[in-house]
């Protein structure tokens, strides 16, 4: 690596790790509590003065040109401290490259071409689901050259903050689906409640009603599973980042709980069955870490295998370290003012991220080791 | 023994005998069959009371208490008051209903297969009157076992709980040795006509909706195992005081609580044991602690790992049903094979997770808690006896404390230490293996049901926030194998020295 691009990351690392320390971690436990309480808007605030929702755009829109290393140091650090907003963080960069592997960049310059206040920069995106599961729900009409989706869509995350939701819809003559660009600020559209869920409380998700909702189409019709699988190929790597954010701070709080917590005569780190516990969870921190790395620097269709697979072992990891982050301070990690059950939740919440898990498994094997 | 005249006497290279790895074989013929027909009634109970209060109400209770953290399910225990699940399981000699203890846990699996908080908070109650029972101080459980079945009469719900733990001592309290190295704090200072008490306890299941705590205090904290007491202190003691309601992660409706005892005079009468009881004793005060404590366990152990096998069995249902309504590319997911494969193993957690606390039960019918009321003689004689003929003819035997004295003899002193040894190391195995298949269950239910599983109305996401505390309580699940290790396998090895770690 280059002196000034290793310049570059130490300056996205103290950025990122300042904000989630002086910013995140003040509003976390009281922002957890959302739906069921309030949502501190300033988080969102803080982070689009930081422009970390322009992260992924291209330079000339203020971002730092699809950089999946950069993406993924910044998402590290941030859900180190807080994962919810680095799943908000990621979800709009998912939308982005929807857009981007679409090739609609003018629609993407539009967008934030408008970009005045933070909810601006925010995409919604269904980041929980994949084109695998679920058929879609939504159909799109053409009339008079304009579009309506009618129609549910489950699980947009951000979609009650968002002001710009992408979507995936079928036209009535095709076999795939097409993504669409919805504006959010619609009255054909019905936001359900912010979904009560695991974990990531502080990045909501909702399900919409769309009634003839005016969108516009990104890219060519019925490509939607072509531009996610596409952008799946990287980013699975970034939500592994989120995941390793999860664990380190889990192993840190265990690391300093097992010092200076005495059980039978001496601190519970002297015991070796926690040593045990301690390394298990240190060895998948770093393994995961060095598969992040080692995953980012390939090229070509490597490159996408081991995106994958750094990927899924490394969310596996992480509900595994959350656990015996939990159980390593014992009563303690089980309650609500220490952070060692909100990662728990977090990490186990992630695992869903692009659908469920041993779909995803199946998919890498089918995909990258081309079985029937 | 029965064991040696019909069982092989085998012993396995490591030590252990048939009848350590076969307790349901021994106890085949010494079981009265009238426990299987209890078995079945309570769970029909269960099922009832689930259908009726807790499947309706679980999810919005959690989600109430997720909004207001301090808020009392005072209506569950009022329900379950209401439905006599408080005095089902007193014997019949205090009181109760007299159900054998052996068809509890069953009883437990039933009601946490829909919401394991409202399992605890019956299951924690019956730790209060096990606590009670491994004392052997019958006036006392009487007269506790009096005021719950008047609070069942008039409905005004008389809970009892246990507290041992505290700020800086878990771990510790478990075994004798560790107690010793520990740093309990809660101290009990003699006075004329009882102890003057200053501690806190901490993590007390059920102590805001408790009447009656028993709590775990000592004469001298740096010799703990050696000058330890059970006394009960009533909610409304002068002294006493609630703490705080702990925020958890899950179980939300059975709270966790904090107890202040400051200046809190126990008479003596209140004083379950203590080193004057149990000085006629051959066993030392040490050694009883760790009888009492593994007794104790030996029972609510098999219940924590019926709240396993309960949320393993919410888990696997609820997964089953979903996979049967949700497609995948045009296929049910119940016809895929990889689910099919799931779904096996789920359901070979829940029936593992069964088999346990039925195998521990077999052993304290054997051997433990439920020893005595379990000769079948004694059983039927309490079963079919009137409750108020029991009450006429135990009554006096209960005030004498020569009698006490005489079932002390038999359940301290002659208690052999390989019975002890054997309900110990079951518990402490059921009780790791069932609240690890709970967890299991609930991170292949989540795997498998993707964003839906993780939305609080399909209730997974509940199961699993709920199960991670089996992992915790009762002693944690590392502390619970370094017990199965000493009870069945070291316990006659000279080369073995536990709790060093050297």
């Amino acid at each position: 690596m280059k002196q000034t691009e290793q310049n570059e990351y130490k300056l996205l690392q103290g950025t990122s790790r300042e904000f989630a320390q002086k910013v995140l971690l003040k509003h976390r436990a009281e922002n957890d509590r959302y739906p069921l309480g309030n949502l501190d808007p300033v988080v969102f605030d803080k982070a689009y003065e930081m422009d970390f929702f322009h992260l992924w755009l291209p330079e000339k829109m203020g971002g730092l040109d699809r950089h999946l290393g950069k993406l993924c140091t910044i998402l590290t650090n941030i859900a180190e401290v807080d994962a919810s907003m680095a799943t908000a963080v990621l979800t709009t960069a998912m939308a982005q490259e929807i857009m981007l592997q679409a090739g609609a960049l003018d629609r993407l310059a539009e967008v934030y071409g408008r970009c005045a206040a933070p909810m601006d920069a925010l995409l919604a995106f269904a980041a929980f689901g994949n084109p695998l599961e679920q058929p879609p729900e939504i159909s799109v009409m053409e009339k008079d050259g304009r579009l309506s989706l009618t129609g549910k869509v489950k699980g947009m995350v951000l979609g009650n903050l968002a002001k710009h939701l992408i979507v995936p819809g079928r036209f009535s003559n095709d076999a795939d689906n097409s993504y669409l660009l919805v504006p959010s600020a619609q009255a054909t559209m019905r936001i359900g409640e912010p979904v009560l869920g695991l974990g990531l409380r502080a990045c909501p998700l909702v399900d919409i009603d769309f009634n003839e909702t005016t969108g516009f189409l990104v890219g060519a019709r019925g490509k939607a599973a072509e531009y996610y699988w596409r952008m799946y190929d990287q980013f699975i790597l970034a939500g592994a980042a989120v995941a390793v954010g999860i664990m380190r701070g889990a192993f840190t709080d265990a690391l300093k709980y097992s010092q200076a917590r005495i059980q039978g005569g001496k601190k519970i780190g002297a015991w070796s069955e926690v040593q045990l516990l301690l390394a298990d969870m240190a060895l998948k921190v770093k393994s995961s870490e060095l598969l992040i790395e080692h995953a980012g620097t390939g090229s070509g269709i490597n490159a996408i295998h081991d995106n994958i697979a750094a990927g899924l072992t490394v969310m596996e990891h992480a509900g595994h370290v959350t656990s015996d982050g939990v159980q390593i301070l014992g009563g303690y990690g089980y309650m609500e003012e220490y952070s060692q059950e909100k990662r728990f939740r977090d990490a186990q919440h992630l695992q869903a991220l692009f659908g469920i898990s041993y779909l995803k498994k199946i998919h890498f094997i089918k995909t990258c080791y081309k079985l029937a | 023994m029965f064991t040696n005249i019909f069982l092989p006497d085998y012993v396995d290279p490591a030590g252990l005998s048939f009848a350590d790895l076969n307790c349901n074989l021994a106890a085949i013929s010494r079981q009265p069959r009238a426990i299987t027909r209890e078995v079945k009634t309570v769970i029909k109970l269960a099922r009832t009371f689930n259908e009726a209060v807790v499947r309706p109400q679980a999810l919005e209770m959690d989600r109430q208490i997720q909004a207001d953290p301090d808020y009392l399910s005072w209506e569950w225990v009022q329900e379950a008051n209401r439905h006599g699940f408080y005095t089902m399981w007193i014997p019949k000699m205090f009181g109760g209903k007299g159900y054998s203890f052996a068809s509890l846990a069953y009883f437990l699996e039933e009601i946490s297969s829909c919401c394991v908080a409202m399992g605890n908070l019956i299951g924690a109650h019956y730790l209060g009157l096990a606590t009670l029972v491994a004392s052997w101080n019958l006036s006392l459980t009487r007269k506790l076992s009096a005021e719950v079945i008047h609070g069942e009469k008039t409905g005004k719900p008389c809970l009892l709980d246990f507290a041992i733990t505290e700020p800086e001592s878990g771990t510790d309290t478990s075994e004798a040795d560790l107690l010793d190295k520990g740093r309990v704090a809660c101290q009990a200072v003699r006075e004329n006509g009882g102890y003057r008490v200053n501690g806190t306890k901490v993590f007390i299941s059920n102590g805001h909706f408790s009447t009656w705590h028993l709590v775990l205090g000592y004469e001298d904290v740096t010799r703990p195992s050696e000058t330890f007491l059970f006394f009960a202190v009533r909610r409304d003691a002068e002294g006493f005081s609630l703490g705080r309601k702990e925020h958890k992660m899950g179980q939300k409706a059975c709270p966790a609580s904090e107890l202040i005892l400051k200046d809190c005079f126990v008479t003596d009468a209140l004083v379950c044991l203590d080193r004057r009881q149990t000085r006629r004793l051959a066993l030392s005060h040490r050694e009883i602690y760790q009888i009492i404590f593994d007794s104790i366990c030996s029972s609510s152990k098999a219940g924590v790992c019926a709240f396993g096998a309960g949320i393993a069995r919410g888990v696997y249902e609820t997964v089953l049903g979903f996979a049967a309504d949700t497609k995948i590319n045009g296929s049910f997911m119940l016809n895929l094979e990889w689910v099919q494969c799931r779904l096996a193993d789920m359901l070979r957690n829940v029936v593992v997770a069964r088999l346990l606390y039925a195998e521990v039960n077999f052993a304290n019918g054997l051997y433990g808690l439920n020893k005595m009321l379990q000769v079948k003689p004694l059983y039927y004689f309490f079963r079919y006896l009137p409750c108020r003929l029991v009450l006429a003819l135990s009554g006096p035997m209960v005030k004498y404390t020569w009698f006490q004295s005489i079932l002390r003899k038999i359940q301290f002193d002659w208690k052999k230490r390989t019975e002890l040894e054997r309900t110990t190391g079951w518990a402490a195995m059921a009780k790791f293996t069932g609240s690890d298949l709970a967890m299991e269950n609930c991170r292949m239910g989540l795997a498998l049901m993707g964003q839906a599983g993780a939305r609080h109305a399909h209730q997974v996401e509940k199961f699993f926030r709920d199960a991670k505390l089996l992992q915790i309580y009762e002693g944690t699940n590392q502390l619970n194998r370094m017990e199965a290790f000493k009870n069945l396998i070291g316990r006659n090895r000279n080369d073995v020295h536990m709790f060093t770690d050297r």
